[in-house]
């Protein structure tokens, strides 16, 4: 029996009436229109590596994600008109593949019959690569799936932080998958945890990347975010990101851009060409899609849903319920707006976007940081800096602004 | 410098309050315009007047507006215009999350 949802437009007066009472943002407070730009799944929350840096709780879990969640979700976004000009699926939190090839096989297949022809579904998988193999790349290539590998560099900064549960290094799987990969002339990219350790090494980092045939990397500085409370990046490495990052363009241009380091392209692309805007009842801000509700959709395996960061999900808030504004299997995306903790969290993540365009000088470039950060660094979504600001999108930007300007002859004064 | 000199006035006496005093804020006038330097520095926080992240990106997008223009990259030996031009295509309203690269 196939679920049917009536168009949530008839049901808009209704949710616009609840917001309004509790005196939140409604859908029509936005311009351009609200949509779903990235839907991020939790096929699982089981992960067969136990990375000591990891911030999602529930990794022992083996519950898997129904067809009937991925199709009341996929219908309610298509069926109401948050669809964008094409539907962007990533599995992610917890290792997707775990799930079992023959639940993509059927997961495509019904998010392909629910979208019929209404738009292109682009599905993404970022995964640790050790469960990859020959049928993996089969589906990869017949669905053409993005696949985001994670691995921290050579063996010996891989395996200090991401081992099995038994404590053995994953480095050599994970790097088996990536061959897998390239055997198959399929196209990857790879996001990489910087840890103390890999400050140190950016050299060795970067060669392993490039003779290892990535084209792209990215650099997560590790954070203090969810069941995950420390960094080994503190006040005195945090000194380090800048000159590591400084240290990976020039090795980057070395290598005439063979491999790309996705924060400096970020960067560039942002300097150059701005964020873009958004309105919220009137006041205009840099588009952030982490502070803007429903451009990223985040749905868990047993269907309750949430929004903004994707990391606060099935965090333990009491405050905020565990970040869990909806059941796709019992509710509409759009009631969101009328659940309290929605509202809450809504309300203080736009007072920590203000408090950023106060006291910031980057925000132009950033639209208000990353809410899940603030509130695990700062204890607070009306917060504004934290070492995710510092290290992920001020010292990129402090690296490409300067870059340009040197590119840019002849040099230009400087305040 | 012999405080005990200076504070006395001279007259061998000592003087209390004055240029320890004045030597006391004047320092923490220092340290505080140091340590608010030094966080600027590390932050790119600057209260009071002005932005010069955003001045230094409005000169850098006038200069490079006059040095892209519309020359195909291909027939340009300028590596600065093909730098920029073979910067991955911006796909329009894409979200950005760190943890996932949507290229």
């Amino acid at each position: 029996m196939k679920l049917r949802i009536p168009f949530v437009k008839a049901l808009a007066p209704h949710t616009h009436a609840i917001a309004q009472r509790r005196g939140g943002l409604t859908p029509s407070s936005f311009s351009p229109a609200l949509k779903v730009k990235l839907l991020v799944f939790q096929a699982t929350p089981f992960c067969n590596v136990d990375c000591a840096y990891c911030y999602l709780p529930d990794r022992s879990s083996t519950a898997r994600m129904t067809r009937s969640v991925i199709e009341a979700t996929v219908r309610q976004i298509v069926d109401s008109g948050l669809s964008d000009d094409r539907l962007c699926v990533v599995w992610h939190s917890g290792e997707p593949l775990a799930a079992g090839i023959d639940f993509y096989r059927d997961a495509f297949a019904c998010i392909r019959e629910v979208v019929g022809d209404r738009c292109p579904v682009q599905h993404s998988i970022q995964t640790n690569a050790t469960l990859i193999d020959q049928d993996w790349c089969d589906l990869f290539a017949q669905h053409a799936v993005r696949v985001g590998v994670s691995v921290d560099g050579p063996a010996f900064i891989h395996d200090r932080y991401r081992k099995t549960r038994d404590g053995k290094g994953t480095h050599a799987a994970a790097m088996r998958g990536v061959q897998c990969l390239r055997a198959n002339g399929l196209p990857f990219h790879a996001i990489a945890v910087v840890t103390a350790t890999s400050l140190r090494h950016p050299d060795d980092i970067f060669r392993f990347f490039l003779e290892e045939g990535f084209t792209e990397v990215g650099f997560n500085i590790e954070e203090r975010e969810g069941v995950h409370p420390t960094s080994s990046i503190g006040a005195a490495e945090e000194r380090d990101v800048l000159p590591f990052l400084e240290r990976m363009l020039e090795l980057s241009q070395a290598a005439a851009r063979r491999m790309r380091i996705r924060e400096l392209d970020e960067s560039t692309k942002v300097v150059l060409g701005g964020l873009g805007t958004v309105t919220i009842d009137g006041e205009t801000f840099p588009r952030n899609a982490q502070v803007l509700p429903l451009e990223i959709l985040t749905v868990d395996h047993a269907g309750n849903f949430s929004t903004f960061s994707p990391e606060l999900i099935g965090q333990r808030n009491a405050a905020f319920g565990n970040f869990v504004f909806g059941n796709v299997l019992g509710d509409r995306l759009l009631s969101m707006f009328g659940h309290p903790h929605f509202v809450a969290a809504q309300e203080q993540i736009l007072a920590g976007v203000r408090r950023c365009r106060r006291e910031c000088e980057f925000f132009d470039l950033c639209g208000g940081g990353a809410p899940a950060n603030k509130l695990y660094e700062n204890g607070s979504f009306e917060s504004a800096e934290t070492a995710y600001c510092r290290s992920v999108v001020i010292a990129p930007l402090r690296v490409m602004m300067s870059e340009l300007e040197r590119q840019l002859q002849p040099p230009l004064p400087r305040r | 410098m012999k405080i005990d000199a200076l504070s006395s006035g001279g007259t061998g006496r000592r003087q209390t309050g004055r240029w320890p005093l004045r030597l006391a804020i004047a320092l923490g006038t220092a340290l505080v315009a140091a340590l608010s330097a030094k966080a600027s520095a590390l932050t790119g926080t600057k209260p009071g007047a002005g932005n010069s992240v955003n001045d230094r990106v409005a000169a850098i997008r006038a200069k490079a507006a006059t040095v892209t223009g519309d020359v195909a990259p291909a027939r340009d030996r300028n590596p600065f215009r093909v730098a920029l031009h073979d910067l991955p295509a911006q796909q329009p309203g894409e979200p950005g999350w760190k943890k996932w690269r949507n290229e």
